[in-house]
């Protein structure tokens, strides 16, 4: 074993003096490269105006909304179980709406996630190339119908024929159930289709992996490609919740007008949104307290769609598969 | 909901590790022929051969489509028991389509067929009776580039039995004997509840060898197992290979032809014929022997050529 030399030692070969750089070698800044700064500039712009619109919006909703709450008591807002803004004894207990919000949200996600998931799975993994070349471009079409479209059929086929005609329900002309189904078949090409995407986008190699172990295509679709697509799938159903929470015109046409507690789907009751739409409408004055309730729950949506949010962040982080 | 008949399935006990070979009792119980079993005492690298092994598997006038694309055509092998064949030659010879074709994974490329026979002690492997899921799950694959679930370390090793419905004593037994068995137990035997993907590439790569261990399998198909590791990495795979082929039937295509001669029992060497007419390149078995025979004395000059490195 030969013993370590240092570099002075061994035959180390020293660099001559510096040549002059031959032509064609210059690396000197030659032009200042306005063109790059300017584009710099304008992405940087789009990026910031969109939160600045964001946070004008919530400055609008809020500013009417803090008048609002100087009126009336935050705790009566949220707790009351009587809405009746316009009534000469006013009273502004939100609950009535919240309820039939989270009634027609649940009908909505009960008919779109397993339709959706079952819909992106079969995309993703048990149709041929042809059939999903076919099928994922008619899905995404679906998403384009317009949600008033939705709200007649809600109206003039759902309520009246499936759920009084075929189930014999015996619902009302308005009913939360009619508006939450179809608000879900609204829903499902969204949730099928970004949840299809993540699916499609788990690598190849552990599908191979998977079926090599002996495992079947359920097996692989369930255990392998499921769990590590789940961040994508779960922003796909949260993305369904805020449509299904936001949504406006299915329930402003087919769950009624009536501001009431529901407590079974089959009644008519008024959404959050369904109460906005009307009261939009212009019969109130602005600056009343009646125009500031629009923005006191336009507030309330606002923050429970960024409760939902916040949630599915935290359950993507935990139960996030990195691939 | 086990695809399986639990007849055929020997209960595994994790004291007696060596379940390879009850497994290999299981099948032929069923299997038409009678290849007799022969148990080989644990030996090194370079070794005597009988010049017939009882072939686990055996390929016979095998043709291989893609759509109209013939990938290879005429091949006949066969692998012999508890041996390690290479399959080398220049890429696009063939080799890795053969590979996959030995446990159906090409069933999962749409319009891929295999024309002529393929058999598993005897069986017809292409048969219309024969579920490839359980092919697959007496026949396993490690892939070129270690392809780990993402789950843990554990959740990774366990994955196969559970899916499978394999009767297990213990899973935390189970799970450290196929870690044992693939070497990877000391380095990872703290961390089993991380995951895979914390681990190295040398180290993912073994973890995937221990998990189609886990399954329990007759023959272990490997494609480049190699390829993306560094030398150090290689090197603990080759000795891996050696110390399982006792255990199973390994069948390994590689670019490396160094590492075919040092690990290798016998060694197929492919190329790609091209087609005069349509250029196509359809891959062609040249020479299969053994390995020393392959290295040292070659009976084709396309061989020869191939291993002093004169083409490919």
């Amino acid at each position: 074993m030969s013993a370590i030399q240092s570099p002075s030692q061994a035959g180390v070969v020293t660099p001559g003096r510096p040549a002059a750089a031959p032509p064609g070698t210059e690396i000197a800044r030659s032009s200042s490269r306005y063109g790059d700064r300017i584009v710099r500039l304008l992405l940087r712009a789009a990026a910031w105006l969109s939160i600045v619109i964001t946070v004008g919006i919530v400055v609008s909703l809020l500013v009417p909304a803090v008048a609002f709450f100087r009126e009336v008591p935050v705790l009566d807002f949220l707790t009351g179980t009587r809405w009746a803004p316009q009534f000469a004894e006013a009273s502004f207990g939100v609950l009535p709406l919240v309820t039939a919000t989270a009634w027609t949200t649940l009908i909505a996600l009960a008919v779109a996630v397993p339709f959706g998931l079952g819909a992106a799975i079969f995309l993703a993994e048990y149709a041929h190339a042809r059939t999903r070349r076919i099928l994922k471009p008619v899905l995404e079409l679906l998403a384009g119908i317009p949600t008033v479209v939705f709200g007649f059929f809600a109206l003039s086929f759902v309520a009246p024929v499936v759920l009084n005609g075929w189930l014999d329900l015996g619902v009302g002309t308005f009913s939360i159930l009619a508006a939450g189904l179809v608000m879900g078949v609204m829903i499902i090409p969204t949730v099928a289709s970004l949840s299809e995407d993540a699916m499609s986008a788990v690598p190849q190699a552990l599908r191979q992996g998977s079926a090599a172990l002996g495992a079947n295509r359920m097996q692989t679709s369930l255990r392998v490609v499921f769990p590590a697509a789940i961040s994508g799938i779960v922003a796909a159903i949260v993305l369904g919740i805020s449509r299904a929470i936001g949504e406006t015109m299915i329930v402003a046409i087919a769950a009624g007008a009536r501001a009431q507690i529901v407590s079974d789907p089959t009644m008519e009751g008024a959404t959050m949104t369904g109460f906005i739409a009307r009261m939009a409408l212009g019969d109130s004055r602005v600056g009343s307290l009646q125009y500031d309730t629009l923005f006191a729950v336009g507030l309330l949506l606002f923050v429970l769609t960024m409760i939902v949010n916040l949630i599915s962040i935290q359950l993507v982080r935990r139960f996030r598969q990195e691939y | 909901m086990s695809t399986h008949d639990d007849t055929q399935v020997p209960t595994r006990n994790p004291a007696t590790p060596p379940t390879a070979a009850q497994t290999q009792e299981a099948t032929m119980a069923q299997a038409t022929t009678s290849n007799p079993i022969s148990t080989r005492p644990a030996q090194s690298a370079h070794r005597d051969l009988s010049d017939t092994p009882a072939s686990v598997l055996e390929c016979e006038d095998v043709d291989v489509y893609y759509g109209q694309f013939r990938a290879v055509r005429e091949v006949s092998l066969a692998f012999g028991h508890n041996e390690i064949t290479a399959l080398i030659g220049p890429s696009g010879c063939g080799k890795s389509t053969i590979l996959r074709s030995l446990n159906r994974m090409n069933d999962l490329v749409e319009g891929a067929r295999v024309k002529g026979s393929i058999r598993y002690w005897g069986q017809d492997m292409y048969a219309d009776a024969v579920d490839p899921i359980e092919v697959r799950r007496r026949i396993g694959m490690v892939f070129q580039k270690p392809n780990p679930f993402p789950k843990s370390i554990y959740d990774n090793i366990a994955y196969g039995p559970r899916v499978t419905g394999m009767k297990v004593a213990s899973m935390d037994d189970h799970v450290e004997q196929a870690l044992t068995r693939a070497a990877l137990w000391d380095e990872v035997k703290d961390k089993l509840k991380q995951s895979a993907y914390g681990l190295s590439g040398g180290q993912q790569q073994r973890l995937c060898i221990a998990r189609t261990i886990a399954v329990e399998p007759d023959v272990i198909l490997m494609d480049e197992p190699c390829s993306a590791l560094d030398p150090i990495a290689t090197a603990r795979i080759e000795s891996l290979m050696v110390d399982l082929r006792d255990l199973y039937t390994i069948v390994i295509v590689t670019h490396n032809m160094q590492q075919a001669a040092r690990v290798a029992d016998r060694t197929a060497f492919f190329t790609a014929g091209v087609d005069e007419e349509t250029g196509d390149r359809t891959g062609v078995l040249v020479e299969f022997d053994r390995t020393s025979k392959i290295f040292e004395n070659p009976a084709d000059q396309r061989t020869e050529d191939y291993i002093t490195g004169r083409f490919g």
